[in-house]
């Protein structure tokens, strides 16, 4: 006996059968995607850990939980990392993606059909090239999932990864508008200058130089961008989405909600990691992250260290990091500022890096004097005549012996090898704490001699092994629960 | 022949109170002579001289009496053998000397002697196969009952019903707490002990397959009290009780100085920041000025008042009750009030019959909000003794951290008392029936009932103070309100009939329940005025939101049951139920669950009869599967998630997503379950015992398994996957005995419960984290391993010297005087690798003892209750004991490790704690096994003599008394409690079991009440 006294319908959510109908469906249902860029273990928390806590850009960054902890250490493995928590979210992001670009594209046109896909597309690329960067070889998902009794989904190769990477960020940056075709309410949406950058950027990791600069040259040709007079206005809220961002992910909110630690990706507050800012005020690398790296005492050290380095409230400790954050009175774990993940000056230093690497050292120099040259303009020593006498490029040793008197603005000795270190110093301290810092130092191959700490008894300890640590385990819940994935798959060294 | 008629006249009393029966039977031998006593018990009756008169009522022994003289008092005497006494078993009762399924009961007076605020507290202990626990020792507050064992991974409740009502157990209506537990309501805390009747228990399929989908995890029934026959009898009761609780050794302030000093030098780092306990450096600063404990607890007062009424006729019958009972709670923040009434009544009218049962109470239950109450415990525990309570110059009264105290706890006394967090629940239960003989032994059942419940409750957080940075600035307010509907329609037909020496009893119904559910919330984050409480004073400025939400289930059933039995020796039940649940898409709605059980009465056999010193010896055998919808009601269908928002523009906009995938397939969960029982009465029916033995499987269980990451699903999608297994002995034993005017009681009771997950879905384990979903993992569900049971490292002792860490397996982070965790695997270097089951929470015994004695109207009785055999994870310690954080600790420390041979228990305090000495591990584990003196009472009664020369003898009975309760306890455990309910779910499915958060104790009570009968 089949009657409707036992059929009920959930009135409290929309079901899939009558969802993906109407465009503002498919609007709400591109903005889901979104949303997990503000995850907990993404931008909103993990991101802070993993791709900023792990680097020489921090001393000890505390305890977060064992998970973190082990990260810090080097000593993660796959059953114990805050890394599978990341692919776990990456993977909500691919997972929403799919369901946007399948379902839509069966709907009948619409005016922003185009657009709709192109930012489902932009997002699933951005979600697979950090799987692609942090992981290598992973499998790629591009169906929507139906519950099983089994889950097959073999493991593709790094280069499939890239692959498909960069199909999405093209249909990305066919489909997508310009920023400046974006109304006040649309802003912070994916862009095709940023699909086009972020297509760059898989293109330099993957060291194709040719095809990375002709991504890069694609962004400043488009007249879309340009660097903001002040630096510090990459990080602050009254400032954001401004002429230098590319891609941000977006935050808000008054600060007034108790923060919690919910693993929802609705979260309108950006995490602070204000208990572990003792990160850079202790641990060898102090003197030099504040004193060396940003140059002599007599320029003011210059705008970078300024947002880079500042005083929470009024404590008169000026060496806290107060990047991205903007402290408020009700609770100081959390700000509502933009992360920034893809500005200009990136676009810049980039592209140079593509130029020096391509053989085209003089053009490179010219580009990373476009950044260089904002903080000169706004440390007030636009005069070349100011800065001219340091004629030497010292190295990082140097510095932190305190000699401080080869402030690295200098551009003479012009041999690929020294603008590259030019680069990479550069990037250093322009990106400092905005999450690029690993992945940098693992593609140049730099790691192994960056990532060591020193014990209490002053011994070298090395924590990133060469061979191993370029890349994350994959979960052991992956290999264990996804029948397309063997123990053999999992990343070398785990 | 000459008759000579003699006329008698006297009172029929009952021995065990001396009060009057009404309407008890007396008749003249072998003749249809015969008369009723009346209200007050008296009787007159003519007869022949050397006459016998049988006097004959319903629970007591019937005598026979030579008649003499004109005056015949007579006194009854409570017809012991018990096995005439009836069982409720769902839909009918049955005699318990037919019962072939695993039933136990428990009369009404056993919980009324032994007055305790809930039903829950009355059952635990008394009953075998049945763990009761309280998840908190705030009244009102949550309490998982389990019978025969954790069944499942998903809900392992069992059902309720109520004078037939099966009730609404998961009450969802309340919004808990932002970051509070779970599960803080108790489906019992609406029921008043003193109008229960009897509860009985059905444990095993066979009985309980009655109630099919929903009887899987044993049926509770809950009968409440009818009325007698005879003039109206008022009952009042009253008692006053005083509760505290235990308490834990913390540091004082120079202790606690040195540890965070020691913490900071032992990490190498210097105090000099404004987030640091600065003020720890300067003597004059070290001083206590506050007992957190102290100040926290308090001694709690309960106030108990119940009223009755009852009477009856041949034809009506009724009882009338009220009660109000009041707890103000040992701690800030809680208390509990409950104001019930009842009314039963039954008409006859020929063929006719006509009753109905309802009851109406409101509960109103103040809790303490700020993280609930487990871990406001915690937060007890670690606040500075240095940092002040309380401060009159701040608005508000309380104190709170300030520059140099190097933390910023916000004061958990002044958020408890500040916060006004209130729950009131009305509820309705009810049910209206109507029974027509069709003809003899045919019966037609008409049953309509409805258990509705409305509750609302209001969070005010005013205005106030406690430091620069700790201060709510406007007050708040978040209303909500919600109804719960659950009607209920019963038809059955019951055939009767006895053909010779073959009784039948046959039963078919046809049931229907739905529930309907909806809740509206509202919130204000401003309010123009702490006096003012509503949210029409919300400032024109206030972020105002409103949620609603609405829930609804059905089910219909048809079931069916035959009773036989030949000569009472051969007995055979067997039950059939269809349940059609709405919960199932309409592939999988419909299931079947059948059932049978078999008796065999030995000593109704000849070989038997003639050891005289056996009554009764019965061994029974049953079968029988049940099914489980205790999932949420829309878990087969796939629908959106819709806060998936992000910002554009600098505002919130709205996302949708899939949340999970639908899973159209998914269908009952069934438990097959098989029981071995043997019944033994013997000496006179003095010495009464039952055994049985269980297997329990529950298979198809509905759970949320794990899945690979990159399935990137939000929530994991109900599926049916899994097998537990549950396999027990049960013993429960009494003797009753009687030395001159001296009886007395003697009962046990125990069960062996042995719990193991049998397979799990694609093989993922669950796991439940610590100290939260971020932490490690602390607790599992994996395959071969009992449910929950804890898994992490197991530590060596502490490393002593540096050539101690050399000579270890690498162990990052570890230095002298960290934890040596064991290298299980060998190879050289310690890693999640080397985590191992360490125990588990389940418990293997649960026993109770109890002993009554009754002298010249003392009476006395003692009760223990304990368990054997589970572990508790003992997480207060790891804050407690931690000595990573700038906080305070509990006296344990003070052993800590300062240098080579300080210690090998308790690790060195350093700031950040880099070797993780706090991981899961078995250094908090503990064995949670408890003997307790749950009770013990002395009373009282008046004798009938004394009591006549008050007031006319207007004062039929009257009793006084005095208890305590938990005031002594046998237990290694060092927490506050051993007693730790099952918590809140972390994991998908890992319920925090056994888990000790710093949970509120249960409190030591003493008791004094008043009985009296006019």
């Amino acid at each position: 006996c089949n009657d409707d006294f036992l059929e009920k319908i959930n009135p409290n959510e929309i079901t899939t059968d009558t969802f993906y109908q109407t465009e503002e469906d498919a609007i709400l249902a591109v903005n889901s995607v979104y949303a997990v860029l503000q995850h907990y273990d993404l931008f909103k928390q993990g991101y802070w850990f993993i791709y900023n806590g792990m680097t020489d850009d921090v001393g000890w960054a505390g305890w977060d939980g064992e998970l973190s902890n082990v990260m810090f250490n080097f000593s993660h493995s796959p059953i114990l990392a805050r890394s599978n928590s990341i692919w776990d979210a990456l993977y909500k992001g691919i997972f929403r993606a799919n369901l946007v670009i399948n379902n839509v594209e069966k709907m009948e046109d619409f005016d922003l059909k185009q657009r709709i896909l192109g930012e489902a597309h932009f997002l699933r690329g951005w979600y697979y090239l950090e799987l692609a960067d942090s992981w290598g070889g992973v499998p790629i998902i591009l169906d929507e999932i139906q519950v099983s009794n089994e889950y097959n989904f073999p493991k593709s190769t790094r280069q499939q990864v890239y692959d498909q990477v960069e199909a999405d960020f093209k249909f990305a940056e066919t489909n997508l508008p310009l920023k400046s075709a974006y109304g006040g309410s649309d802003v912070g949406r994916a862009t095709s200058g940023a699909a086009s950058a972020y297509l760059g950027r898989s293109y330099l990791y993957q060291k194709k130089w040719g095809e990375a600069i002709m991504q890069f040259e694609k962004v400043i040709a488009s007249g879309e961008y340009q660097l903001t007079d002040n630096y510090a206005d990459n990080f602050s809220a009254a400032t954001e989405n401004n002429s230098e961002s590319l891609f941000e992910v977006q935050f808000s909110g008054d600060g007034t909600a108790l923060w919690s630690d919910d693993a929802t990706e609705s979260a309108e507050h950006n995490f602070i990691p204000v208990q572990y800012f003792r990160w850079a005020e202790t641990g060898p690398m102090f003197n030099f992250l504040r004193n060396a790296l940003f140059g002599p005492p007599w320029a003011g050290r210059g705008p970078r260290r300024a947002a880079t380095f500042g005083s929470r409230w009024d404590d008169g400790n000026y060496n806290r990091i107060i990047k991205f954050v903007e402290f408020n009175t009700n609770d100081f774990r959390k700000s509502d500022v933009n992360l920034r993940d893809m500005r200009y000056s990136d676009v810049l230093l980039m592209y140079a890096e593509a130029l020096n690497e391509n053989g085209q050292t003089p053009e490179a120099i010219t580009q990373v004097d476009i950044v260089i040259d904002r903080v000169r303009q706004e440390s007030g020593l636009a005069n070349p005549s100011d800065w001219t006498d340091i004629t030497e490029l010292k190295t990082v040793e140097q510095l932190t012996q305190g000699d401080h008197s080869g402030w690295p603005l200098y551009l003479t000795g012009t041999d690929q090898e020294g603008i590259r270190n030019v680069i990479k110093h550069q990037r250093r301290i322009e990106f400092m704490y905005e999450f690029k810092r690993l992945k940098d130092l693992i593609r140049w191959g730099d790691a192994e001699d960056a990532l060591v700490r020193e014990d209490d008894e002053g011994n070298e300890i090395q924590l990133f092994q060469v061979g191993k640590h370029e890349l994350f385990p994959i979960p052991d819940v992956e290999i264990s629960g996804n029948a397309g994935l063997t123990p053999a798959d999992q990343n070398p060294g785990y | 022949q000459v008759s000579k008629k003699i006329s008698i006249s006297g009172q029929v009393t009952a021995s065990e109170d001396g009060l009057p029966i009404a309407g008890v039977n007396i008749l003249e031998n072998g003749t249809n002579n015969g008369t009723v006593t009346d209200f007050d018990g008296n009787y007159t009756i003519t007869v022949e001289s050397n006459a016998q008169l049988v006097v004959s009522y319903l629970g007591y022994k019937t005598q026979t009496i030579k008649a003499s003289g004109s005056t015949l008092n007579i006194v009854l005497e409570a017809d012991i053998t018990a096995l005439d006494d009836v069982v409720v078993v769902g839909y009918g009762s049955q005699r318990k000397k037919d019962v072939t399924g695993a039933v136990v009961s428990i009369s009404g007076d056993e919980l009324t002697s032994n007055p305790l605020p809930g039903i829950d507290q009355a059952l635990q202990g008394k009953l075998s196969g049945v763990t009761i626990i309280n998840n908190s020792g705030e009244p009102g507050g949550g309490v998982s009952v389990r019978i025969r064992g954790e069944g499942t991974i998903g809900n392992s409740d069992p059902l309720y019903v109520i004078d037939g009502v099966p009730i609404v157990n998961n009450v969802n209506s309340e919004i808990p707490v932002a970051g509070g537990s779970g599960k803080v309501s108790n489906p019992l805390a609406n029921l008043n002990p003193n109008d229960i009747e009897s509860i009985d228990i059905l444990k095993d399929a066979s009985s309980a397959a009655i109630y099919g989908v929903r009887g899987a995890n044993g049926v509770i029934i809950i009968t409440t009290k009818k009325g007698k026959k005879g003039a109206p009898q008022f009952t009042f009761d009253n008692y006053l009780a005083i509760q505290n609780v235990k308490t834990i050794d913390l540091l004082k302030a120079r202790d606690y100085a040195d540890l965070i000093i020691e913490m900071f030098d032992n990490a190498g780092e210097a105090i000099d920041d404004v987030t640091e306990p600065t003020n720890l450096l300067d003597d004059s600063f070290v001083v206590d000025r506050a007992d957190w404990q102290k100040e926290f607890f308090k001694t709690g007062i309960t106030h108990n008042y119940n009223i009755n009424i009852s009477g009856g006729n041949e034809f009506a019958d009724y009882s009338l009750s009220g009660g109000y009972h009041k707890d103000n709670a040992t701690t800030p923040g809680a208390g509990f009030k409950r104001y019930s009434t009842r009314l039963n009544s039954n008409f006859k009218l020929g063929k006719f019959k006509f009753g109905e049962a309802v009851f109406f109470s409101r509960t109103v239950n103040r809790r303490s909000t700020f993280q609930a109450a487990r871990s406001q415990i915690r937060i007890i525990n670690r606040h500075a003794p240095t940092v002040a309570v309380y401060n009159p110059a701040n608005e508000g009264g309380f104190n709170g951290p300030g520059e140099g105290d190097g933390y910023n706890r916000w004061n958990p006394i002044g958020l408890a008392e500040l916060t006004d967090n209130v729950v009131r629940r009305n509820r309705f239960v009810g049910n209206l029936y109507g029974e027509y003989e069709i003809v003899k032994g045919l019966k037609y059942r008409l049953n309509v009932g409805l258990d509705a419940v409305f509750t609302n409750g209001s969070t005010f957080i005013p205005r106030y103070v406690f430091s620069e940075g700790q201060s709510q600035e406007d007050p708040s307010l978040r209303e909500y309100s919600a109804e719960e509907l659950s009607p209920l329609i019963e038809n059955t037909l019951n055939f009767q009939k006895d053909f010779g020496n073959h009784n039948l009893d046959l039963l078919v119904g046809f049931t229907q329940q739905e529930y309907k559910f909806s809740r509206f919330s509202a919130f204000s984050n401003m309010l123009q005025s702490n006096n003012l409480q509503t949210l029409n004073t919300s400032s024109a400025s206030a972020q105002i939101s409103i949620a609603g939400f609405d829930d609804e289930w059905a089910i219909r059933s048809l079931l069916g049951r035959v009773n036989y039995n030949y000569k009472e020796k051969y007995l055979f039940t067997g039950n059939i139920r269809r349940d059609g649940s709405s919960r199932f898409s309409e592939a999988n709605r419909y299931g079947v669950f059948p059932s049978f059980s078999v008796g065999w009465v030995l000593s109704e056999e000849k070989f038997l009869n003639d050891h005289k010193f056996i009554n009764n010896l019965k061994l029974r055998f049953g079968w029988g599967e049940l099914g489980n919808q205790e999932i949420p009601p829309y878990g087969f269908q796939s629908s959106l998630f819709t806060s998936a928002n992000y910002v554009f523009g600098g505002n919130l906009q709205s996302g949708i997503t899939q949340n999970t995938l639908a899973n159209e397939n998914l269908k009952w969960e069934t438990t097959v379950q098989k029981n071995i029982g043997l019944d033994l009465t013997l000496f006179d029916y003095r010495l009464n015992m039952t055994l049985e033995y269980f297997i329990k499987d529950t298979e198809d269980i509905i759970l949320r398994a794990p899945l690979p990451g990159s399935i990137g699903i939000t929530e994991l999608p109900l599926i049916n996957a899994g097998n537990i297994q549950n396999r027990g002995l049960e013993i429960l034993a009494s003797y009753k005995g009687s030395a001159g005017d001296l009886n007395y009681e003697l009962s046990a009771n125990a069960s062996f419960l042995k719990n193991e997950v049998k397979s799990l879905g694609i093989g993922l384990p669950l796991e439940g984290r610590f100290p939260d979903d971020s932490g490690p993992v602390l607790a599992v569900i994996r395959e071969g391993e009992a449910i929950n049971s804890f898994f992490g490292h197991v530590t060596d002792g502490i490393f002593q010297n540096q050539a101690e860490v050399d000579a270890h397996a690498s162990q990052s982070g570890a230095a002298p005087g960290d934890i040596r965790f064991k290298d299980i695997n060998n190879d050289n270097v310690i890693n999640a690798d080397d985590r191992v089951i360490l125990g588990d929470p389940n418990p293997d015994i649960t026993y109770g003892l109890n002993a009554s004695f009754d002298y010249k109207g003392v009476d006395f009785s003692l009760f223990f209750q304990g368990v054997e055999g589970v572990d508790i994870y003992n997480g207060l310690r790891f804050w407690n004991e931690g000595m990573a954080e700038m906080k305070n600790h509990s006296t344990a420390v003070l052993n800590r490790w300062t240098g080579e041979g300080t210690s090998n228990s308790v690790p060195r305090a350093i700031l950040g704690d880099p070797n993780f000495n706090r991981r899961p591990s078995d250094r908090f584990l503990e064995d949670g096994s408890y003997l307790r003196l749950k009770n013990i009472i002395l009373g009282y009664s008046f004798q009938k003599n004394t009591l006549s020369k008050f007031a006319d003898g207007f004062i039929k009975s009257l009793r006084i008394y005095a208890s305590a309760q938990n005031i002594l306890t046998f237990t290694n455990y060092t927490g506050y409690d051993p007693e730790i309910g099952t918590g809140f779910n972390q994991g998908p499915g890992v319920a925090n079991q056994g888990v000790d958060y710093g949970i509120v104790p249960q409190p030591k009570t003493f008791l004094t009440g008043i009985q009296i009968k006019f």
